[in-house]
C-alpha cells in the first residue's frame, strides 16, 4: 500500500468537514475521489499534502506517519507528496523550465528539466513564462513540475475542470498516460463521475464528509452499497420490491438478482422481505407489449443525446420517472413498453428509500 | 472522540498565535497601534479638572461647531463631484476621459497646505468658512473619485445593461443599480475625506478658520499648554473613531461588487448635446483644483526670482527631506510585509480583525499622531527625543496604513496556491518566501514604499512637531516663507513638493487605468 488514511477526522474551523475517512491507494495505482462540490474531497486532499491539519485519525505514506494528531505532523515540504492545484499555479515569475526545476538541487536541474520537457512535448517553449501557454500546457508544466522531484504520490484537485470541453479529454489523456508511464501514485479529486470511471483504477465516492464505497469502476458501477453510492455515478433506478429467494418481485415484474440477498438479510434487517434494487437506465429496454415481462409505461420527458435518447417514464408503481437509455425515438405523451434485461442488483440498506426521502 | 478533536483544535490555535509571522505581527502591531495607547494614556493624566475647565470655554463648542459644518459640507461635495466625475469618465462617451482619467487625480499631488496659500496669496476673500470650503472640496475631491472610478471600472456592466432592458431609464438605472454598486468605494473614498479634514493644519492655518487641528496646534507650540492640547486631541480622536465607526455601519454589509467576469465592458452611455456643459463643468474643476494652485505659484516664483534668487539652501533641505522619507519607507514598508503576509496567507475572519486594527490608526489625525510621538518620547525614550529616529518614528506610524495597503495588494495579485505548491515540492517556508512569494511582490512593495516616501515628503504637520532641532524639509522650508509673506521664496519648494508627489499620484492614476 502506497497511501494509507485511517480514521481521518478534520474541520474548518469548529465545523466539522471529514468524519472517520478510511482510505488506501496501492503502489502505481491512480485513485480517483469523487463528490458534489462542499462534500470535503479537496479538504482531504489537503489534508494529505499538508496544508490542513488532521483532527484525528492517521495518514501514512508508504509506512511512514506523516499525521497523527496530537503528536505527529509531517510539515508539507518533508512528505514527498506532489500537489496539484485546480488551476496548475505555476510560479508566474519563472519561466517554463525554472517552473519544473523549482524542486530539484541546481545541480540536477539542467538534465531532469530537459527530460521532463520532452515528457510532456514542450521542449521548444522552455524559456516561456506561464502567461505565454494555454490552458492545456500549463497543466502539463504544473504536472512536471509536481513529477520532478520524484514524489511517492501526487495529488491532483479537479485538475481539469479549468480546460474547455474539447481540450479537456486531450489533456486527461496526457496526464494519465504520463502517470501511468512513471508509475506514481496518484489521488485525483474530481466532481464528475464519468472522469473518474474513466481513468481511476479505485474510485472513491464522498459525501458530506464521509466515504460511501471504494471499489474498482466496474464493481462500483456493477454493485453499489447504496442508494447514495449508486446515485453518485450518474442516472440510476432505484426501485423497491419483496425479496423472494434468487429474485425479486417489483412493479416491473420479477426481477432476476445478481446475487442472494440473504447473506445480508440478518445485517440489513430485512425480515420483512422488502429490498431495494439497482435497475440501470440501459437495462430498461423498449419491446412490444406482448414479451414476457413486459409493463406498460407513459413517456413524460424525452432528451436526444446524440448517441441516444434518454426517456423519463411513468409506471404505475413505481413513484419516480424511470429513466431508459433508448436508441429510437418515441412521442412524448405516448404509452410504450419496457422490460428490464439482465439481473438487478440488491443494495444493502436497511430501510427501503423513495426518492422523497433522499 | 470529542475530547481528540477539541485537542487538535486547540493545539492550532496555539501555533496559529506562536508563529513567527504570529508573533512578529503582533510586535508591529503593538509598536504602530502605540500612539492610540498614549493619547489615551496622557488625556487620563491630564485629569477631569482641566478637560472641565476646557470644555466650559466657548472655544469648546465654536471648534466643534467649526469642525462639524465644515466636515459635513466638504463631504458632501467631494462625494457628488468625485462619483459624479467617476462616471462620467468610466460610463459615458465624453470627449477627453482618457486624459482626464489622469488629471482628474492630480490635485493629490499638490499639498493640502501648498493649496491654501497659493488661494491666499491670490486674494484674502478666501478666509473663513465658504474659503475653507471651497479650497478643501478642491484638493480632497479625487479621494472619492479614484476608488469610485476603480470600481466602476472593476464592476460588471452586465447588471446595468439587465436593468436597462428590464426598462429601467438611464437615470434609474444610475441611482438605482450604478450607485449602489459604488457605495463601499463611495463609503470609503468619503471616509478618507473626512479623516483627512480632522487631522488637516496647514491649510486651515493659511485660510485662517479654527479646527480642532490648527487649535491643537496652537495649545501646545504657542501657549505651551500641553494639557489642553492633550484634551483638545482626545476629543478630535474621538470623533474620527465615530467617523469610522459610521462608515463601517453604513457599509458594512458590502454588496459584493461582482467582478467583470469577460473583461468585457459594455456601451457607453452616450451624452449626446450633454457632453459639453460636462466636459465644461469637468474643466471648470481643474481650473479651480490645479490651474489656481499652480498659476499662483508660477506668478510668485517669476516675481521672486526678479528680487531674490532661490535659497542656496534647497539642496541640503531636498536631501533631509529625501532621507527621512526614504528611512520611514522602507520601515514602514518591512513592517507591513509580516502583517500583510498573515492575514492573506490566513484568510479566517481573526486574521482580518487583526489586520483592521492596523488601520485603526488611519483613524489618528495626524496632529494626534504627531502629539502622541512626544509625550512618548518624552516619558520613555528621552535619549532620542528631537532626534531623527523620533521624525521617522512619526512618518512610519503615520503612514503605516498606506504602506499595508501597497503590501496587500500586491499579495492580492500573487495567484493562490503557489506557495502551497512551492512546499509540496519539497521547499522550506523560508526558502519558499525568499524564491516565490517576495518576487512575485517586490514591484509591490517598491510602490509601496515610493507612496510612503512622497507622502512623507510633503508632510507638514506632524514634521513641525517632531523635527530634530535646525532639520528642514520642503514642508517646513515653505511653511516658514509663506508664513512671512515670502511667497516668491516659497515657491520653489511648494514646486518641488508638487513635482515629487506627482509621481505617485500618476502611480494611482496608471494602476486605476490598469486593473
Amino acid at each position: 500500500m502506497s497511501l494509507l488514511v485511517a480514521g481521518l477526522q478534520a474541520a474548518h474551523g469548529s465545523r466539522p468537514t471529514l468524519f472517520d475517512i478510511d482510505l488506501s491507494v496501492p503502489d502505481h495505482a491512480l485513485a480517483c475521489v469523487v463528490g458534489p462540490s462542499g462534500c470535503g474531497k479537496t479538504t482531504l486532499l489537503r489534508v494529505i499534502a499538508g496544508f490542513h491539519t488532521a483532527a484525528a485519525g492517521r495518514v501514512e505514506l508508504n509506512g511512514r506517519v506523516l499525521d497523527q494528531p496530537p503528536g505527529v505532523r509531517v510539515p508539507a515540504e518533508r512528505r514527498s507528496i506532489g500537489y496539484i492545484p485546480q488551476d496548475g499555479a505555476l510560479f508566474p515569475h519563472l519561466s517554463v523550465a525554472a517552473n519544473i526545476g523549482f524542486g530539484l538541487p541546481r545541480a540536477d536541474r539542467a538534465a531532469a528539466v530537459a527530460r521532463l520537457l520532452e515528457l510532456i512535448d514542450l521542449v521548444g517553449l522552455a524559456d516561456r513564462h506561464p502567461h505565454q501557454l494555454s490552458g492545456g500546457q500549463q497543466q502539463r508544466v504544473a504536472l512536471a513540475r509536481a513529477l520532478a522531484p520524484e514524489p511517492d504520490l501526487l495529488l491532483l484537485d479537479e485538475p481539469f475542470t479549468a480546460l474547455d470541453a474539447g481540450l479537456r479529454a486531450r489533456v486527461r489523456t496526457d496526464v494519465v498516460d504520463l502517470l501511468r508511464s512513471t508509475g506514481t501514485a496518484a489521488v485525483l479529486v474530481t466532481h464528475d463521475p464519468a472522469e473518474a470511471l474513466a481513468i481511476a483504477d479505485q474510485v472513491t465516492i464522498m459525501a458530506s464528509g464521509r466515504i460511501v464505497q471504494t471499489a474498482s469502476p466496474a464493481e462500483l458501477h456493477a454493485r453499489p452499497v447504496s442508494s447514495a453510492a449508486a446515485r453518485a455515478l450518474g442516472d440510476t433506478n432505484l426501485i423497491a420490491g419483496l425479496y423472494r429467494s434468487r429474485s425479486v418481485s417489483t412493479a416491473l415484474g420479477e426481477l432476476l438478482l445478481d446475487r442472494p440477498v440473504l447473506a445480508d438479510a440478518a445485517t440489513c434487517g430485512a425480515p420483512t422481505g422488502q429490498v431495494t434494487v439497482v435497475v440501470r437506465p440501459r437495462q430498461v429496454v423498449l419491446c412490444g407489449g406482448d414479451e414476457p415481462g413486459a409493463v406498460a409505461a407513459l413517456v413524460r420527458r424525452q432528451e436526444f443525446r446524440g448517441e441516444d435518447h434518454r426517456l423519463e417514464l411513468m409506471v404505475d408503481g413505481v413513484p419516480d420517472p424511470l429513466v431508459c437509455h433508448s436508441p429510437s425515438r418515441v412521442a412524448l405523451d405516448s404509452t410504450v413498453h419496457v422490460r428490464v434485461a439482465g439481473a438487478v442488483h440488491p443494495l444493502i440498506e436497511p430501510v427501503v428509500p423513495s426518492a422523497a426521502t433522499i | 472522540m470529542s475530547s481528540t478533536r477539541r485537542h487538535g483544535h486547540l493545539s492550532g490555535l496555539r501555533r496559529r498565535l506562536l508563529s513567527p509571522l504570529g508573533l512578529l505581527t503582533a510586535g508591529v502591531l503593538l509598536t504602530v497601534g502605540s500612539p492610540l495607547i498614549f493619547v489615551v494614556i496622557q488625556a487620563t493624566r491630564a485629569g477631569w479638572a482641566p478637560a472641565k475647565a476646557l470644555l466650559h470655554r466657548p472655544i469648546a463648542a465654536t471648534l466643534l461647531w467649526h469642525t462639524i459644518t465644515l466636515t459635513v459640507a466638504v463631504t458632501t461635495t467631494t462625494a457628488v463631484i468625485g462619483f459624479g466625475a467617476a462616471y462620467l469618465v468610466e460610463r459615458t462617451d465624453l470627449p477627453l476621459r482618457r486624459v482626464l482619467s489622469v488629471v482628474l487625480v492630480m490635485p493629490l499631488a499638490v499639498p493640502e497646505f501648498v493649496a491654501g496659500f497659493s488661494w491666499v496669496s491670490l486674494t484674502s476673500s478666501v478666509r473663513g468658512y465658504w474659503g475653507a470650503v471651497l479650497v478643501m472640496t478642491c484638493a480632497l475631491y479625487p479621494l472619492v473619485y479614484l476608488p469610485v472610478a476603480a470600481a466602476l471600472r472593476r464592476s460588471d456592466t452586465g447588471v446595468e445593461e439587465v436593468a436597462r432592458s428590464l426598462g429601467r431609464s438611464r437615470w434609474a438605472t444610475l441611482f438605482r443599480v450604478t450607485l449602489p454598486l459604488a457605495r463601499p468605494a463611495l463609503g470609503g473614498g468619503a471616509l478618507l475625506v473626512c479623516l483627512y479634514l480632522l487631522g488637516e493644519y496647514g491649510a486651515f492655518a493659511a485660510l485662517q478658520f479654527q479646527t480642532f487641528a490648527t487649535a491643537i496646534f496652537t495649545e501646545y507650540k504657542v501657549a505651551y499648554d500641553t494639557a489642553s492640547a492633550s484634551v483638545l486631541t482626545l476629543m478630535l480622536c474621538l470623533i474620527a473613531l465615530l467617523v469610522v465607526a459610521g462608515e463601517i455601519r453604513v457599509s458594512g454589509r458590502r454588496p459584493l461588487a461582482r467582478a467583470s467576469s469577460s473583461g468585457r465592458t459594455g456601451a457607453r452611455v452616450r451624452l449626446g448635446a450633454a457632453r459639453f456643459p460636462a466636459l465644461a463643468t469637468l474643466l471648470a474643476l481643474m481650473v479651480l483644483a490645479l490651474g489656481v494652485p499652480i498659476g499662483a505659484l508660477v506668478y510668485w516664483w517669476a516675481r521672486g526670482t526678479s528680487s531674490t534668487l532661490p535659497p542656496a539652501s534647497i539642496g541640503s533641505d531636498i536631501l533631509s527631506t529625501v532621507g527621512y522619507s526614504l528611512a520611514a519607507a522602507l520601515v514602514a514598508t518591512l513592517g507591513a510585509v509580516p502583517v500583510a503576509l498573515y492575514s492573506w496567507r490566513r484568510r479566517t475572519r481573526w486574521a482580518a480583525t487583526v489586520e483592521r486594527g492596523a488601520y485603526l490608526t488611519r483613524a489618528l489625525p495626524g496632529i494626534a499622531v504627531g502629539l502622541s510621538i512626544v509625550y512618548l518620547f518624552i516619558h520613555y525614550l528621552r535619549p532620542w527625543y528631537q532626534t531623527a529616529p523620533m521624525l521617522i518614528a512619526g512618518y512610519v506610524v503615520l503612514f503605516f496604513p498606506l504602506a499595508l495597503t501597497g503590501v496587500r495588494a500586491a499579495l492580492a495579485a500573487v495567484p493562490a496556491g503557489v506557495e502551497e505548491v512551492a512546499r509540496s515540492l519539497g521547499v522550506r517556508p523560508s526558502r519558499v518566501l525568499i524564491r516565490v512569494t517576495l518576487p512575485l511582490i517586490a514591484p509591490g512593495l517598491g510602490v509601496a514604499a515610493a507612496m510612503v516616501m512622497l507622502a512623507a515628503s510633503t508632510e507638514l504637520t506632524a514634521t513641525l512637531l517632531l523635527r530634530p532641532i535646525g532639520t528642514h524639509t520642503l514642508a517646513t522650508q515653505f511653511w516658514t516663507f509663506t508664513s512671512g509673506l515670502a511667497y516668491g521664496e516659497a515657491a520653489p519648494y511648494a514646486a518641488m513638493m508638487i513635482g515629487l508627489s506627482a509621481v505617485p499620484v500618476l502611480i494611482l492614476a496608471r494602476r486605476g487605468a490598469v486593473r
